[in-house]
């Protein structure tokens, strides 16, 4: 088994996220933690070195994840899910877990507010163009842009 | 008969004063359950963090030498200190915040004793009134956060403030708008700390909070003990070393992710915890008023019955009094 299947689990600071919930499934919130991690054949990430893909038999593995898209299939569907910075743990076992700081899925992202606050973050992020790389302002800015990015990539990819 | 009437209001008052501490009591208790699984859900979150974070530390050779964040300051004249007071916005908790701000204002005393400057960035407007009045004017403020995504916002930036204070790329903010307001000469100082202090209340269960004074910058490397401690090297080792070779020769590149991350997570689990103790301070400080007040209400009601009886006894007195006089 431990050939054609990983077991996925993506861990948020607000609990397990419930990855059976297919799209018009519950509303509740993306956090639950009663459920356990779910079987994949595999699953695409955006990893600090690049977008990766984890396959069964993949090597135990641990790398940095950056805010952008994770795509997997789970019961005949494609899913998506926008995470933000976080770590990717392969187990020996062929257990993968996501650590990120928040995950939202595809279709639960609100455009409209997201497309928004885009803006504003772009034009703010325009006015500090010549402070410093290490300006305090500037990384809180382009952290949140890129949680955004995330989101609107999860949306329309 | 004015005594009577006295005891009559007061009764009145601390009956409506109990009216609002039980409400406050039965709110904190139902906030309580929410607060609590949210903190047990970070938990995971943060210790499988915090296990990475550490075995990726141990793992590499001399980290200090890597990156600036694992590296005590080699500025002799950098002696400050930062700290990241966590409390609560609001008060009737009982000690909650007083026990975090005296923790404070003792590492702070102890610092200034040796000459040595304080700097502090608070979370809740508790902690920052009361350094104001003892002369340590906070250099920057966020309200306690409450939801969890106020939560991940509010360690993200406080993560980024932490890191700048320590790495010396600071701005004062607020003195320093007017000044560039003026004259356009951005001549604030840059201030620098050598190390950064995170002082919060941790849940450690409903009755009981204790002040932690943690150390977050330099990033302090955790001894090399095993987590489980069942005498099995942790499952995550094989990962560690592949994640580390994956890296190489750069293993700063993984350090720049993992510092900040690790920072991040590690300020979210106080402002979990201190959110879940501030609720829990808070019930338990109420239902000991609400039973304060019942017990003040039983004692005033006899009270009471004991002086109108008095008042009774002597109008009885004096009316068979007048009778006997009248007889006579």
């Amino acid at each position: 088994m431990a050939d054609e299947y990983l077991q996925l689990d993506i861990l948020t600071p607000d609990g397990r996220v419930d990855l059976r919930v297919g799209e018009g499934g519950s509303k509740g919130s993306a956090a639950s933690k009663e459920l356990g991690p779910i079987e994949v054949e595999g699953v695409e990430l955006p990893a600090a070195l690049g977008e990766m893909g984890v396959r069964p038999g993949h090597v135990p593995f641990l790398t940095p994840v950056v805010p952008g898209v994770v795509r997997f299939r789970h019961g005949g569907e494609d899913r998506r899910l926008a995470v933000g910075a976080g770590f990717l743990e392969v187990s020996e076992a062929g257990s993968v877990t996501i650590l990120t700081e928040r995950a939202v899925r595809s279709w639960e992202v609100e455009l409209d507010a997201v497309n928004e606050q885009h803006a504003s973050v772009v034009e703010e992020l325009a006015q500090h163009a010549s402070a410093s790389l290490d300006d305090a302002q500037v990384l809180k800015l382009q952290a949140r842009r890129a949680w955004l990015d995330a989101q609107l990539r999860a949306r329309q990819a | 008969m004015a005594n009577l009437k006295e005891i009559r209001n007061r009764i009145g008052s601390v009956k409506s004063t109990r009216k609002i501490t039980s409400a406050m009591s039965r709110i904190a208790a139902a906030r309580l359950r929410r607060a609590q699984t949210a903190m047990e859900n970070a938990r995971e979150y943060g210790t499988r963090m915090a296990g990475i974070v550490g075995e990726i530390l141990r793992e590499l050779e001399d980290p200090g030498a890597l990156h600036p964040l694992l590296r005590p300051s080699d500025d002799p004249d950098n002696t400050a200190v930062g700290f990241i007071v966590v409390t609560a916005d609001r008060g009737l908790c009982g000690g909650f915040n007083s026990a975090v701000n005296r923790q404070v204002e003792r590492e702070i005393k102890a610092l200034r004793e040796e000459g040595r400057e304080a700097h502090v960035v608070t979370v809740g407007r508790k902690g920052r009134g009361y350094l104001k009045t003892y002369k340590q004017a906070a250099l920057s403020h966020h309200h306690a956060p409450t939801k969890s995504d106020e939560v991940i916002d509010v360690a993200k930036q406080v993560a980024v403030e932490a890191i700048s204070l320590f790495s010396g790329t600071w701005k004062a903010e607020g003195e320093g708008q007017g000044a560039e307001g003026e004259g356009g000469e951005d001549e604030a100082p840059k201030l620098r700390v050598a190390e950064v202090r995170l002082v919060f209340n941790y849940f450690k269960n409903v009755i009981t909070q204790e002040v932690h004074s943690d150390k977050l910058l330099p990033v302090p490397v955790p001894e090399p003990v095993d987590l489980d401690g069942d005498g099995v090297p942790d499952p995550a080792r094989a990962a560690v070393v592949h994640a580390i070779r994956a890296f190489e020769p750069d293993s700063k590149q993984l350090l720049d992710h993992l510092l900040p991350v690790a920072l991040e997570t590690a300020i979210q689990q106080a402002l979990y915890n201190s959110s879940a103790a501030e609720v829990a301070a808070r019930r338990t400080a109420m239902d000991s008023a609400t039973d304060n007040a019942t017990e003040l209400i039983g004692e005033l009601t006899l009270q009471y019955n004991r002086e109108r009886q008095a008042a009774i006894t002597s109008e009885l007195m004096e009316i068979i009094g007048g009778a006997e006089a009248l007889k006579g």
